[in-house]
């Protein structure tokens, strides 16, 4: 099998990983050294599905010893042609790409061969090679191998800029079920020892910056490599279980705010095996995953706490409104705000105004009165502003009431996720599937019932599961009314999360 | 000649110049050109209603045009003064905007520089309530020429909502943003001699932005970069980098692509199709941020070669 039929076959099988940035880290060019990282990441490509193609990403290998249900790598998969690259042929061929300027770097992904020490110790040998050999500063995004041991993932992060532990489901109910080799606490520790490992290398470096003693500071013979600079992120699949986006976002704040991530990725599932544990439904929540982005988006960059853009009363996003525009209709006692003197945090909070508006008009409005005109000349999107601001005391929304009914119908904004493929066939509120009343003995191997219960790994949980998803409304229907029926329902349900909720706790 | 006596030729070749004729700078299309119609525009005490590049150049009518040339020894006063009077991020913008393609960059950037000069001169330190701590007003030079103003710099560097300075801000962010995009989408091709060479059209003339990218992270790798648009090449020999003006690049004298050369576009191809994913088919989205008129130049995007595909 020669190289271009193996990255054929892997990098089919490593692209249902949702995670593709180069950015985190800036490193400059060196003379005698090839490559360079630049802070925000460069996308070379785009695929025909709109994702942005900044990595060579690929699987060292698809031969897998874990049987997760999502995953079209499973062992039980007998019809997928497997492959494996040898260490020295991948950072070959990421040296050629790179040359090309096709590719910023690599992200090394691998399914489990053997056991997760020895697929660790392959990755860590092909980023040693292109590490050492090459001298490549280029960007490198290792995925961490749940139950690999610390010793082994503490190498792999000095020799990569960003490393990541796929979380894979929202919870360890879920987990237990689709992903019987994985736990809690595979998944967890190595997060944690990332983060400890981060926090002491910093520590380090600032400490041999300080003088601490009084004879001349001698530089380090050789500099070691900062552990994984560009940080850590996660991904979880969305739409394989029951969990609502209430619970899906306080867990990624919780990862934000106590192992300090820099992104967690949502992936709407997508049917490519059949199994009686997955929904039976063909259609992809793709707008779902759509809104969570936006909703994470104002948790990292507009200042919002969780609790505000969701709440346990209404534990799914709007699908009509985007989540700012949401909270925006639900305060309507604080606008409209005056352009010309309110602070960044609360521009920020305005429909139609994002970050670079924003700052735009802070710059803008020192030297003149910001009036309509300039405000539509420093690109915001002034349709959707007018109704909340008013420019130098002139308030532009008039002729719309200033109700929330009135407002909503004027902010609504259906995602334009383009007319092709699966994505024109979304997922319609309340659509009944053929196969949901159909019993098979898969499925009641899942509910605990019947000689094949061993099957599903964790019978309690799988029949909890199920009845949950049973009860479970369609999302979008429930999303849509927030002061509809059946909120009272959902409320009984989702859980309210403290303020300072470890991932932990919520990863239950 | 002087520019006076410049000036009168001119009329007369193009005929008499009307008393209500608009007149219009017409200027090499470069930097320096455009910095020594500004120079040219003191000197004569005149306002031109446009500024025009000689390249695909269409008077409009009753527009009295006057040909400037471009003067190494003015342009650089100019420049000098504009960087004292409104500090050298404006200077950085105004640059930045000049290598735009669009028909009103050079008018816009005209205006913004005489704009910061009226600006500059207009300001006295007089009553200024930061006339003891500014470095401008204790200039025993005096201020006006020398030292920037902070108020000027600043109005320069972020009045966004001024006509004058926000259309360059915009021109300058647009060749920015082209900047970016070659950053993306160049494609380096191995040639037998060991040359690496790039093919590229953009919207504006952004190749010289993009040098010191290219010549710092791949700095073992003598590259060319073509740029077709505005025929000018970007040489780096593995030591340092210059810019060429080119006639069009010979093709049949250019030699061959390595053997390996083949082998990683046909993988690269390879990769970019199975890393799709069809239950998320969004053309307009790749669309929208991969333009259609870089893919003329996208490994990725052209048909595999007969000869190649039968491998």
């Amino acid at each position: 099998m020669d190289v271009a039929e193996k990255l054929d076959i892997l990098a089919d099988a490593a692209k249902y990983d949702v995670a593709c940035t180069s950015s985190g880290v800036s490193r400059g060019p060196r003379r005698g050294s090839l490559g360079s990282a630049s802070q925000a990441g460069i996308c070379h490509s785009f695929a025909a599905d709109g994702r942005c193609i900044t990595l060579l990403k690929v699987l060292l290998t698809n031969v897998c010893a874990y049987d997760c249900a999502y995953c079209v790598n499973r062992a039980s998969n007998e019809e997928v042609a497997r492959a494996a690259f040898r260490p020295r042929e991948l950072a070959d061929l990421t040296i050629g790409f790179y040359r090309r300027n096709y590719i910023e770097g690599l992200f090394l992904s691998s399914g489990v061969i053997r056991d997760a020490d020895f697929t660790t110790e392959l990755m860590i040998e092909t980023l040693e090679i292109l590490r050492d050999e090459h001298r490549f500063r280029g960007y490198i995004h290792a995925k961490a191998v749940p139950g690999a041991s610390p010793e082994l993932l503490d190498r792999l992060g000095h020799l990569a800029d960003r490393l990541s532990v796929n979380l894979e489901l929202p919870s360890a109910d879920s987990l237990r079920l689709l992903a019987p080799d994985k736990s809690r606490a595979s998944i967890l520790s190595p997060m944690r020892q990332i983060m400890a490992s981060m926090a002491e290398d910093a520590d380090t470096r600032a400490l041999m910056r300080k003088r601490t003693t009084y004879l001349t500071p001698t530089a380090p013979k050789r500099k070691t490599r900062a552990f994984a600079p560009a940080g850590q992120s996660t991904q979880m699949i969305v739409g394989a279980t029951p969990e609502s986006d209430h619970h899906i976002l306080n867990l990624a704040a919780a990862l934000y705010q106590s192992l300090g991530l820099r992104r967690v990725f949502f992936s709407a599932y997508l049917p490519v095996n059949d199994d009686a544990r997955l929904p039976s439904t063909d259609a992809v929540q793709l707008d779902r995953e759509h809104r969570l982005y936006q909703a994470d988006w104002l948790l990292r960059f507009y200042g919002f706490k969780v609790d505000e853009v969701i709440d346990a009363d209404a534990p799914f996003l709007d699908p009509l409104v985007d989540p700012k525009a949401n909270w925006a209709l639900n305060h309507l006692e604080l606008f409209p705000v005056e352009v010309n003197t309110a602070p960044y945090e609360t521009l920020l909070r305005v429909p139609g105004i994002g970050v670079r508006g924003a700052k735009l008009i802070l710059r803008a409005r020192r030297h003149a009165t910001l009036r309509e005109d300039a405000l539509r000349k420093l690109g915001i999107a002034y349709k959707r502003a007018r109704f909340f601001v008013t420019c130098d005391g002139r308030y532009a929304g008039s002729g719309v009431a200033f109700t929330r009914e009135a407002l909503r119908a004027q902010l609504v904004s259906p995602i334009d996720g383009g007319r092709h493929g699966r994505r024109a066939d979304r997922a319609t509120p309340g659509q009944l599937s053929l196969f949901d009343a159909v019993d098979t003995p898969e499925k009641a191997a899942v509910r605990g019932e019947g000689p094949k219960a061993a099957l599903a790994g964790a019978p309690a949980a799988g029949a909890r599961l199920s009845r949950a998803r049973e009860r479970r409304p369609v999302p979008t229907r429930a999303a849509s009314g927030t002061s509809g029926a059946g909120a009272g329902a959902m409320a009984r349900r989702a859980r309210a999360v403290p303020a300072d909720a470890t991932p932990e706790m919520i990863f239950a | 000649m002087s520019p006076r006596a410049q000036d009168v030729a001119d009329t007369a070749a193009t005929g008499a110049a009307e008393l209500y004729d608009e007149l219009a700078y017409v200027f090499d299309g470069t930097l320096e050109g455009l910095f020594s119609a500004v120079f040219v525009s003191y000197e004569r005490h005149e306002d031109p209603a446009d500024v025009l590049p000689e390249g695909g150049l269409q008077a409009r009518l009753g527009q009295h045009l006057s040909r400037i040339d471009a003067d190494p020894e003015r342009a650089g006063r100019v420049r000098a003064g504009f960087r004292a009077a409104c500090g050298a991020k404006a200077l950085a913008y105004a640059e930045r905007a000049a290598l735009s393609d669009e028909p009103g960059a050079p008018a816009a950037v005209f205006r913004y520089i005489r704009h910061g000069m009226a600006l500059n001169a207009s300001r006295g330190c007089a009553r200024c309530r930061r006339r003891r701590s500014c470095p401008g007003a204790s200039n025993p030079q005096g201020r006006p020429g020398r030292a920037h103003c902070p108020k000027v710099r600043g109005a320069m560097a972020s009045d966004l909502a001024h006509p004058v300075i926000g259309a360059v801000h915009r021109l300058a962010r647009s060749v920015f943003v082209e900047r970016e995009h070659l950053l993306q989408f160049i494609r380096f091709e191995q040639l037998e001699d060991g040359l690496w060479l790039a093919r590229c059209s953009p919207k504006a003339n952004a190749v010289p932005l993009v040098m010191d990218h290219f010549a710092g992270r791949l700095n073992d790798q003598p590259f060319v970069i073509y740029d077709e648009a505005h025929r000018l090449a970007g040489v780096y020999d593995g030591r340092s980098w210059v810019l060429a003006p080119v006639d069009g690049l010979a093709e049949d004298a250019l030699p061959g692509r390595t053997a390996e050369e083949a082998v990683m576009q046909q993988a690269w191809r390879r990769f970019y199709r199975a890393v799709a994913v069809e239950s998320r088919y969004n053309p307009e989205l790749r669309q929208r941020l991969m333009p259609q008129r870089f893919w003329r130049h996208l490994t990725e995007m052209q048909e595999d070669l007969p000869a190649l595909a039968t491998r």
